[in-house]
């Protein structure tokens, strides 16, 4: 184990993020068992006031999780000294076979655990929280992977031992060598990928205006901006990260959220997470149309959930295209 | 208006502290009448008080608020229900101390979010109704018990409610403070308020402008 | 929209006036906050800035350092194995040095002596306004901890023989000066006194507080080392990707040789850098600890006004999830306060004052302490880090106090009886 500031708080904020999980995954087994909102029993007045406690507590651990995101990558790219070959937070990241696992975990948890405050907000417009138990199901199915994510991530850091040979992310993310998922999304033809990435947003933000102002096809965009999220990771891997470093060979998707590129990969990031989140959301809460008590608001709630999904991504492709159209690379 | 129907409460369920505030109360609270809920101390008054303004809910029977049921709603809507509809006035002035008059009366409505010029002019409107505008800068240390008073009616009424809930008003207030509370309680029956009282002054359930004197005792309406 | 952030603004205002309301009882806690995240970010600059300036440095070093081993140690180094080095393919340059140590018994402290590069021929010898760089290698009694101690300028000082340069730290602790002669006992007993020609420059003391310069011959005079022999090679490689190959090499042909990569000088002074900073900051977890402990126990004794208050707040009309959005601002305000004047005063304590408090334990493996200012560096995931170290604990210690705090019976209000 490499005793590293960075590493301490990553360790933290796992553990932390597990525990609070933990603790509202046990009130809300309770709440799934005892739940009665027609009884006035103090029991479920006390599980009422515990579900203000249980949605703090997951409110927070998705910041949590946004943030240690962000903090996991650049733990990463800061140990890169430590191992011969490796350049970038890629190449820690091959250190052990838990680096990318985690880093997938936690993007996965990121995203369930947004929809489930996406589900809880929706949730408690409704008088008679018409949401509860299934809100408090997907916590529960939600957990096991939170606490798997803390023990992949334990297990990526204690296994760590400096000097370990890795392969650097000109290589791991170089089209040179066809093997592994990420040589096979940098060897993917930036031409053709650019292509696919444009007109699939285009059918995403056009189905999503659809949407707002007609109300139809939710289900269908909620799958396009899923499928337009992982489209989007490609993308950057196989070309934007290309226009970025202005480097035809550099295909590394972490470096750009280092200083030497303005941060500019935080913002590219969290636009597309909040707008898988919010399209998510979209096709989550459009099965509850019809719950008596949330149809006054539901659809409201949904159209700017979709809105929100729409303008994100079209923010995203607006600063894409303006990275390209003003990069110094030509292809 | 409000209607209770066979509403117990309950507390400390299954210990053996447990004990029950009310038992089978039914009551019919009609609109723009002032009701007195009268009895002795732990006659269940407070309690009584607390359901019908939605403070808490009953453990069992049914509270219909303008014929709609509230008896099941989460405390997340009873409370929307309660600062829209019901302005409370303590025994205690329950002002925040350390903090200005005018701030004091505008507590009630941050959570609704207005505008701040608005609710400013609406305090201010309201301070002055009592005579008290003067003291809207001031921090409410300062305030004489009458002043302290009239300043948590104007918090009572910044959402302007549909229906006053009095708590004992008068239990710290001398006679001359407890007729003029009276007068202020005839002005809002004037603007078509509903007003419910619990009190065990005479001053208060003998006064010509209460419609229905209730009588509470063990948790159980007298007649 | 505009409804939802006016009612947050209501709620901060009304967080901060009741914050200032309670000076006293939060004045404690903000100051010990203040003190933990000033604590860690100070150790964090510290050695962030260190390791920073400690790669700056070796940039600009030999790719590789040659020596040689004879039974696990470290033996003088024969000349005649320079041309064999020349020989592979590969190498663009190879240098010899000269340098040790030598213990000053009056001020029982170890200084370095170092010939300067390129010595050899008086004419190459240094010029006023070169700056020269010179990493040396201090090789510990076993295993390969090479720590990297490079860098000096020579300002404006000539190097002649029976003169030397010194490093400030020696200046200081002798309290001598340019034109001052210092004694020195060589190998063989006799006494040699040799002339200051300067002192070098503070800019770079972290690895010269220690330093002299001196002339090849003074060295070999003084240490009674043969023309035959030096400390060490360093080799320039002309293509970087060749390194590992070129050392390799040089491990085969001449067995005894030991290279040592420039990477794997950076990767082991990063290491141990690292887990200095791990290990206070493993240290300081007790307190950080303590502090949540404290927070907690503070966050949820809540007084009998504040009760009060919050009863009378959610009687008038707020509702639980108001009350928590008022704790979670108050916790969000101090937090920041303290967080942001911790780091404020950390920075000033380290990059301005000089970090006295653990120059000590995270500086030295010298008795003769570098005095010198870092450069400021600080980056963002500095501030990540310790943002996790402290305000992330600090936040979550205090999400279920507040959340009973928060569920006080509305009705609670009615039951006062008397102030």
């Amino acid at each position: 184990m490499i005793l590293h500031p960075t590493v301490i708080a990553n360790l933290l904020a796992a553990y932390i993020a597990s525990g609070m999980v933990l603790y509202a995954v046990f009130y809300g087994v309770q709440i799934l068992k005892s739940w009665d909102i027609q009884n006035g029993h103090e029991l479920q007045l006390v599980l009422e006031r515990k579900t203000y406690l249980i949605s703090t507590l997951l409110s927070y651990v998705f910041g949590l999780q946004l943030l240690s995101l962000f903090l996991y990558i650049f733990t990463a790219d800061n140990l890169t000294p430590l191992f011969v070959g490796a350049m970038c937070a890629a190449g820690t990241l091959n250190v052990g076979s838990f680096g990318y696992p985690t880093l997938v975990l936690k993007i996965v948890n990121f995203i369930v655990a947004g929809l489930w405050l996406v589900l809880n907000v929706a949730d408690n417009q409704g008088y008679d929280y018409p949401l509860i138990k299934k809100k408090y199901l997907l916590l529960a199915f939600v957990a096991p992977f939170i606490i798997m994510e803390t023990v992949l991530e334990s297990a990526y850091f204690m296994s760590m031992e400096a000097d370990v040979i890795t392969s650097c992310c000109g290589s791991l993310f170089s089209s040179e060598r066809v093997t592994g998922i990420g040589s096979e999304m940098a060897s993917l033809p930036a031409l053709t990928m650019m292509w696919i990435f444009y007109s699939v947003m285009v059918c995403t933000l056009i189905c999503g205006i659809v949407f707002y102002f007609k109300g139809i096809g939710g289900y269908l965009y909620a799958a396009l901006s899923l499928l337009m999220f992982v489209i989007s990771l490609i993308s950057i891997v196989s070309f934007i990260s290309l226009y970025i470093y202005e480097l035809p060979t550099h295909h590394c998707p972490f470096c750009i959220i280092m200083e030497e590129y303005h941060y500019l990969g935080y913002l590219l990031y969290i636009l597309l997470f909040g707008a898988v989140v919010s399209g998510l959301g979209v096709g989550a809460l459009s099965p509850f149309r019809q719950v008596e008590s949330l149809q006054a608001m539901l659809g409201g709630f949904i159209g700017k959930l979709a809105l929100a999904s729409v303008i994100l991504y079209a923010v995203f492709t607006a600063l894409v295209t303006y990275k390209i159209v003003f990069s110094n690379l030509i292809m | 208006m409000i209607e209770l129907v066979n509403v117990k409460k309950v507390y400390n369920a299954g210990n053996p502290s447990e004990f029950s505030a009310l038992n089978s109360v039914s009551l019919h609270i009609a609109e723009n009448k002032v009701t007195v809920l009268k009895g002795p101390s732990g006659s269940g008054k407070t309690t009584l008080l607390s359901i019908v303004g939605c403070m808490s809910r009953p453990s069992a029977g049914r509270v219909k608020l303008n014929g709609r049921e509230i008896t099941s709603l989460p405390e997340r809507f009873l409370t929307d229900i309660r600062r829209k509809t019901f302005g409370f006035i303590f025994q205690q002035p329950n002002l925040i101390k350390g903090i200005s008059v005018l701030d004091n009366v505008m507590l009630p409505a941050y959570p609704l979010g207005e505008k701040r010029s608005h609710l400013k002019i609406k305090a201010m409107k309201g301070l002055s109704e009592l005579n008290i505008a003067n003291k809207a800068a001031s921090k409410v240390e300062w305030l004489s018990g009458g002043e302290a008073q009239r300043a948590s009616i104007v918090r009572a009424l910044i959402n302007d409610p549909h229906i006053i809930i009095a708590d004992e008003p008068t239990a710290h207030l001398d006679t001359r403070l407890s007729y003029r509370f009276m007068e202020i309680i005839e002005k809002f029956k004037s603007e078509g308020k509903t007003v419910i009282i619990t009190s065990h002054d005479p001053l208060v359930y003998e006064s010509a402008i209460v419609d229905r004197v209730v009588n509470l005792r063990d948790g159980q309406i007298e007649d | 929209m505009r409804a939802w952030i006016e009612k947050q603004r209501y709620i901060i205002d009304f967080t901060i006036s009741s914050l200032l309301r309670r000076k006293v009882k939060n004045f404690g806690l903000l100051a010990l906050y203040t003190l933990i995240v000033f604590i860690l970010a100070s150790t964090m600059f510290f050695t962030y800035s260190i390791k920073k300036e400690a790669s700056l440095i070796l940039k600009d070093a030999p790719e590789i350092v040659v020596q040689k081993i004879v039974a696990g140690r470290h033996d003088l180094f024969p000349a005649s194995y320079i041309e064999t080095i020349k020989k592979i393919r590969g190498v663009a340059a190879v240098e010899s040095r000269l340098w040790g140590y030598y213990y000053d018994s009056l001020v029982s402290a170890n200084y370095t002596l170092l010939t300067p590069p390129s010595n050899g021929s008086p004419t190459h010898n240094v010029k006023s306004s070169a700056k020269t760089t010179v990493v040396e290698s201090e090789s510990g009694d076993q295993q390969a901890v090479d720590m990297a101690k490079p860098l000096f300028e020579l300002n404006g000082a000539v190097l002649e023989p029976e003169t030397l340069i010194i490093g400030n730290g020696i200046a200081r602790l002798r309290n001598i000066g340019k034109g001052d002669y210092m004694p020195f006992l060589a190998f063989d007993g006799k006494v040699i006194n040799l002339k200051i020609a300067g002192v070098l420059s503070s800019q770079s003391e972290l690895v010269s507080s220690d330093l002299m310069l001196i002339t090849e011959d003074d060295y070999r005079k003084l240490f009674g080392i043969d023309k035959g022999y030096v400390t060490d090679l360093t080799v320039a490689v002309s293509n970087p990707s060749e390194v590992a190959m070129v050392a390799s090499k040089i491990k085969k042909r001449l067995p005894q040789a030991r290279p040592i990569i420039r990477d794997e000088i950076l990767r082991t002074y990063d290491s141990i850098f690292n887990w200095r900073g791990g290990m206070m900051i493993v240290i300081f977890s007790a307190a950080v600890l303590a502090f949540v402990i404290f927070a907690w126990d503070k966050a949820s004794g809540l007084s009998a006004g504040e009760r009060r208050e919050i009863g009378i707040l959610k009687a008038v009309g707020w509702e639980t999830s108001d009350v928590i959005q008022m704790k979670f601002w108050e916790g969000a305000v101090v937090s920041l306060t303290a967080f942001f004047t911790g780091v404020i005063l950390a920075y000033i304590h380290v990059f301005f004052t000089g970090p006295m408090v653990f120059e000590p334990a995270l500086k030295g493996w010298s008795n003769l302490y570098p005095n010198f200012e870092l450069t400021p560096f600080v980056n963002i995931e500095q501030l990540t880090t310790l943002f996790f170290l402290t305000v992330v604990p600090y936040t979550v210690a205090t999400i279920v106090p507040i959340w009973k705090a928060a569920t006080i019976d509305p009705d609670s209000a009615m039951r006062f009886t008397g102030e």
